[in-house]
């Protein structure tokens, strides 16, 4: 039996309210629910296009790279032609006896450290830099002499030398001396090792 | 809340219950569309009731006592608080009364004659029994809601304050109002502005002799006053009065016997006039009833009072009426919402139409690079380890850059000095051999290190004796500013005698070059603990 408070009126009222409500809750859960799956494609799709943007940056950079490596490897007959044995000490003091000849040098001296690999950041799949660093000392009968002595040796040292210090000091201003100037020279001395080469002495 | 509930119903039921029977009284739509009287709930012509409950479940009903047996009592009560005056009468009355009584009680007004300057209150009450609870009984098995139990005389203030002139709503406060209804017979009421102060009704015979009833009713109106004033302890008091009778006794009441102040006395059937129902009272109408009920349809009622079940009904319904009210703003704000997020699905479908046309873009792109990526190795003749080569060209690359010689500087010196004509030649080269920093990138290489350096040489030509020595300075600074524009050239005078070169002055020429400049944005490193670098500067500490 209905209870006594049972009430027609607030009963429709009741009962419109809630189908109102309802519906507008399953409207905004439908909603929601699809707002929820194009949020979920929309990071997808902007993942995958920063993956691919991504992609196509390294692609970039590696076409380029290799386009600039073979252009220059291509040009380069010194480079292509290089043994990568690392530093060629032996032919270093016949070298500086020749030249210090040449240009009429007197007491020449040439130190160097014994030969290192670099240690850099590298990523060293294939080649190391081994170097070493070194001093010249002579004496000269000009300043011209001396200058052109360094050109000749910078110009045929096989690999890649850094001068970091150049001292050159006026003694004397006699006609015939050889001592009239003195230079001291301090260097880097660098070059290519192959890693597969430098395997067995290592 | 009540007059939100109320003000929804388009349709209402009003009862006026007296001994006699109820008038009753069917609102719809907002005209009045029957009304008829009922001698008792099971009377013969009870079944019009019944259908029109039956019909109109939504009408709400509303039940106005105006039978005998209802108590109207002026009271004194010492409160100090105005709010809580009529609930303190209604705690001293629940006291006294028995628990089936329907009580109320409204304040009439602040008494300042006495010196506690208490409040007059009226408490009503009437049991809960014939024909009240016949009537409750006979219409609680409906569907119908039952708004509440009023007291008729009581919300009647409303209905004669507002009948009242301009003039007469002037002093005195003091108001008696006769009328007659059909459910019970003549009623006094006394009201101070609106608010009822005592009423009961006098007997029910009198109607039958005109001369006679008349002469009770002045007799019931001098009683009345002279009751009030001493309730009130007053010598004098002024009284309004108003008659709402027929022609049948209206002739024989006799104004200069009546204590009153002022008089005056309508037919109902003017009253309705004037209180704008022109056909709802026909001229030679005794009662009031209709007029009473039709007022209290369109009025807002003031004291509404439930028996247990009926304010169970009326909580019931209050809470489901708020419960859909709630339940629509709920749905508003959720609509709302769901328009925002269907907007914000439109933008994310928006957003998803660009990210898949990028992607497309870039996957277009990503084929043609790797394309011509296989097109330049197909174009290498030679087979070669093209990781390889690409690691050699980039320790080239490294090697080569920057590579700074003081050769080029020496050749330049050698054509304007000539052979032997400086003295000293200095030109230093911060250590290439610089631990990498980890920010800079050598260009087209994957090597992730720079050369990181400052260079500073220093010469000094001598200048022969018989030379402007400030002429040949500026010279210098000028020949070597264009030989080496990245350079920082500056020249001083060194005026010092150095007997074994012969000369008497020389010009010492200062080079500086920092290549950090041109690399703002290159990230250096501070090697501090190896004493390599400042950050600032990236030269030697």
């Amino acid at each position: 039996m209905r209870p006594v408070y049972f009430n027609q009126y607030a009963m429709r009222k009741m009962r419109l309210g809630l189908t109102i409500f309802g519906t507008s809750l399953l409207v905004f859960l439908s909603v929601f629910g699809f707002y929820k799956h194009l949020d979920n494609s929309s990071m997808q799709s902007y993942n995958s296009m920063v993956k691919s943007k991504f992609e196509v940056s390294n692609a970039l950079d590696g076409f380029e790279r290799l386009e600039t490596s073979l252009n220059i490897w291509q040009n380069n007959e010194e480079l292509r032609n290089s043994p990568l044995r690392g530093l060629n000490i032996r032919s270093l003091q016949p070298m500086v006896q020749y030249y210090s000849t040449k240009h009429l040098l007197g007491d020449v001296k040439v130190s160097l450290t014994a030969p290192e690999l670099r240690k850099d950041s590298f990523k060293n799949n294939f080649v190391y830099i081994q170097y070493s660093r070194g001093a010249i000392d002579f004496y000269s009968r000009t300043d011209v002499d001396a200058y052109r002595f360094m050109e000749d040796f910078s110009a045929n040292i096989s690999g890649y030398l850094q001068i970091v210090h150049f001292d050159i000091t006026k003694l004397s201003a006699e006609p015939h001396s050889k001592r009239n100037f003195k230079t001291r020279v301090r260097f880097i001395w660098q070059e290519l090792l192959d890693k597969d080469y430098a395997k067995p002495s290592n | 809340m009540w007059r939100s509930l109320s003000s929804e119903a388009s349709s209402k039921i009003l009862l006026l219950i007296g001994d006699e029977g109820a008038s009753v009284l069917y609102f719809r739509n907002g005209t009045i569309d029957s009304r008829f009287f009922l001698s008792s709930p099971g009377a013969v012509n009870a079944d019009k009731l019944k259908n029109i409950l039956r019909e109109d479940k939504e009408a709400q009903v509303y039940l106005l006592l105006e039978h005998l047996d209802q108590a109207y009592e002026p009271r004194m009560v010492p409160i100090t608080n105005p709010l809580g005056v009529e609930r303190a009468s209604l705690a001293q009355l629940n006291k006294e009364l028995p628990e089936a009584y329907l009580r109320t009680a409204q304040k009439i007004k602040k008494f300042h004659a006495n010196i506690n300057r208490d409040w007059l209150i009226c408490n009503i009450y009437t049991p809960y029994e014939s024909p009240i609870a016949n009537w409750i009984e006979f219409l609680l098995p409906f569907p119908n809601l039952i708004m509440g139990i009023y007291f008729m005389p009581l919300e009647a203030g409303n209905i004669f304050v507002s009948s009242r002139t301009a003039d007469e709503t002037l002093e005195p406060s003091w108001h008696i109002v006769i009328f007659r209804t059909r459910a019970s017979g003549y009623r006094i009421s006394v009201y101070y502005n609106d608010k009822i102060a005592i009423s009961r009704i006098i007997n029910p015979k009198l109607h039958e002799i005109p001369e006679v009833s008349a002469g009770n009713l002045e007799m019931e109106v001098n009683n009345t006053i002279d009751y009030l004033k001493k309730t009130l302890a007053l010598d004098e008091l002024k009284v309004s009065l108003t008659l709402l009778l027929n022609d049948e006794i209206a002739p024989f009441i006799r104004l200069d016997k009546l204590e009153s102040s002022s008089c005056r006395i309508m037919t109902p059937a003017q009253l309705s006039k004037q209180l704008g129902y022109e056909h709802l009272i026909a001229e030679t109408e005794k009662f009031l009833d209709h007029l009473l009920l039709a007022e209290a349809a369109s009025k807002k009622l003031q004291r509404a009072v439930h028996t247990p079940q009926t304010h169970r009904q009326f909580k019931f319904a209050t809470y489901t009426f708020w419960a859909a009210r709630l339940s629509h703003l709920a749905s508003a704000l959720v609509i709302t919402m769901s328009l925002y997020l269907a907007f914000e699905s439109y933008g994310k479908i928006k957003e998803i139409n660009s990210y898949r046309h990028s992607l497309s873009d870039y996957e277009a792109q990503l084929r043609s690079v790797r394309s011509k990526a296989e097109i330049l190795r197909l174009s290498v003749q030679q087979p070669i380890n093209l990781s390889k080569v690409s690691e050699i060209v980039d320790l080239y690359i490294f090697l080569t850059k920057n590579n700074v010689s003081p050769i080029d500087q020496i050749r330049e010196l050698g054509k304007i000095s000539g052979e032997n004509a400086l003295s000293a030649y200095k030109w230093e080269f911060n250590d290439p051999m610089l631990l990498i920093t980890n920010g800079a990138l050598v260009e087209g290489s994957n090597i992730r290190a720079d050369r990181v350096y400052t260079l500073q040489s220093s010469l000094t030509i001598p200048v022969a004796a018989d030379v402007d020595i400030k002429l040949r300075g500026e010279a210098i600074r000028a020949f070597y500013a264009k030989a080496f524009p990245e350079l920082t050239i500056s020249v001083s005078n060194y005026m010092e005698n150095d007997s074994s070169l012969q000369n008497t002055s020389s010009v010492i020429v200062s080079m500086s070059y920092s290549p950090l400049s041109k690399l703002e944005n290159l990230e250096v490193y501070s090697f501090s603990n190896k004493g390599r670098f400042s950050q600032n500067h990236g030269g030697e500490e």
